[in-house]
């Protein structure tokens, strides 16, 4: 083969090894979808200034969660926070939280990869025999499932574990119980992301919490992985002052 | 760890308009703002959320070991902003302005207007 033949046939070979590698990474979206698929960072809240989003603060717990839920924000020690053994942010935290996520869309289902602590989520698709958990198992970031409607995705969670931190984190501390369920719809407007979110726990909360979040849409790919170091994050508890200073200090024994 | 030598440190009160923490929220007093002037004794750019240590003097000259917080900030955050793991070096001098920790612990967090780190030849940082 003459070497300019042989160097075209290299580029060639190149090129397209290049876009089994780019489709493999970047599945198409199937067809008859809304395209949701891509990269998403930073995000607005609608309605702006609200005392729930991007999360709950100190007014908002204070005018939706239950008697049992003020409780146990008063009893809750930030030093026990499991944040600080790296536990990850659970649901609908990580919806606020001011850093990426991809979307990648599969025939059978939804696959959401978060920056922040490499917390990665599928969501079934209806209608592909998806076998569920058995009865009574719980995840910290709940069960998925989803469906297409219109220009919509929506999706279904529940079968949460408890969590101290389940609607609220950092001081605030407002617990979500295993009766947490989450409806998230999905749509896309040009190169913007649209999340309504309805949450609701019967437990802790006294109605559904309803807000939009708005995420633009970024080139950057995402900054991964996350990798959480416990000492810096056990760090921070350097500026907190504990609830129970009489108490025995906390052992971290998950951070080993 | 190298423990740099005390350089100094200057606290100043001063009442300022910051913007409100997500994430932090009445870990710092955003109404105040203190100076110090120290070395560096350790730069964690990690996750959670990058920390730097200073070694300073509080206002009454007692030398202390301060972490300098960034604003509910992380790696990707503050790498955006033109952070990174060699930003800062053990030994050298900055002068930090940040918002006092609201439990008095030698804590200070640099978030908002008013607030930041200046190297020792007058460069803000990054």
């Amino acid at each position: 083969m003459k070497p300019l033949w042989k160097a075209l046939a290299i580029a060639v070979a190149l090129a397209t090894t290049g876009l089994a590698v780019v489709f493999t990474q970047s599945p198409a979206v199937p067809a008859g979808v809304p395209n949701l698929s891509g990269i998403f960072a930073g995000r607005r809240c609608f309605p702006a200034n609200s005392d729930v989003c991007p999360e709950m603060n100190a007014k908002g717990a204070e005018r939706l969660m239950t008697a049992r839920g003020k409780a146990l924000i008063a009893a809750f020690d930030e030093h026990a926070a499991p944040k600080y053994d790296c536990s990850p942010a659970g649901l609908p935290i990580i919806f606020g939280d001011p850093w990426a996520v991809r979307i990648e869309q599969l025939a059978d289902r939804v696959i959401f990869t978060y920056e922040k602590d490499d917390v990665v989520r599928t969501v079934w698709l209806e209608g592909h025999g998806h076998q569920r958990p058995r009865s009574g198992l719980l995840f910290m970031h709940g069960y998925s499932t989803g469906r297409y409607e219109g220009n919509q995705l929506v999706v279904e969670t529940n079968r949460f574990t408890f969590d101290p931190e389940g609607f609220a984190g950092d001081v605030i501390n407002a617990p979500s119980s295993t009766q947490k369920r989450l409806v998230e719809r999905y749509s896309r407007n040009g190169n913007t992301l649209r999340l309504e979110l309805t949450a609701e726990d019967p437990v802790f909360l006294l109605g559904p919490i309803n807000y939009t979040m708005d995420y633009p849409e970024t080139k950057e790919p995402l900054s991964l992985p996350w990798n959480c170091d416990p000492a810096s994050a056990q760090r921070n508890l350097h500026v907190v002052k504990s609830k129970y200073p009489q108490d025995p200090p906390i052992t971290r024994r998950n951070s080993q | 760890m190298k423990s740099g030598a005390l350089i100094g440190a200057l606290v100043l009160g001063a009442v300022v308009t910051a913007a409100a923490h997500h994430g932090q929220a009445g870990l710092f007093d955003d109404t105040r703002i203190v100076e110090l002037k120290g070395t560096v004794k350790q730069w964690s750019f990690i996750n959670p959320h990058p920390i730097l240590v200073l070694d300073a003097a509080d206002e009454k000259g007692v030398r202390k070991e301060w972490d300098v917080y960034f604003g509910p900030a992380a790696v990707p955050s503050l790498r955006r902003q033109g952070f990174s793991g060699d930003t800062f070096k053990v030994g050298e001098t900055v002068t930090v302005k940040g918002h006092p920790a609201t439990t008095g612990s030698p804590g200070v967090d640099v978030l908002g207007k008013g607030t930041g780190v200046v190297r020792a030849d007058g460069r803000s940082v990054p």
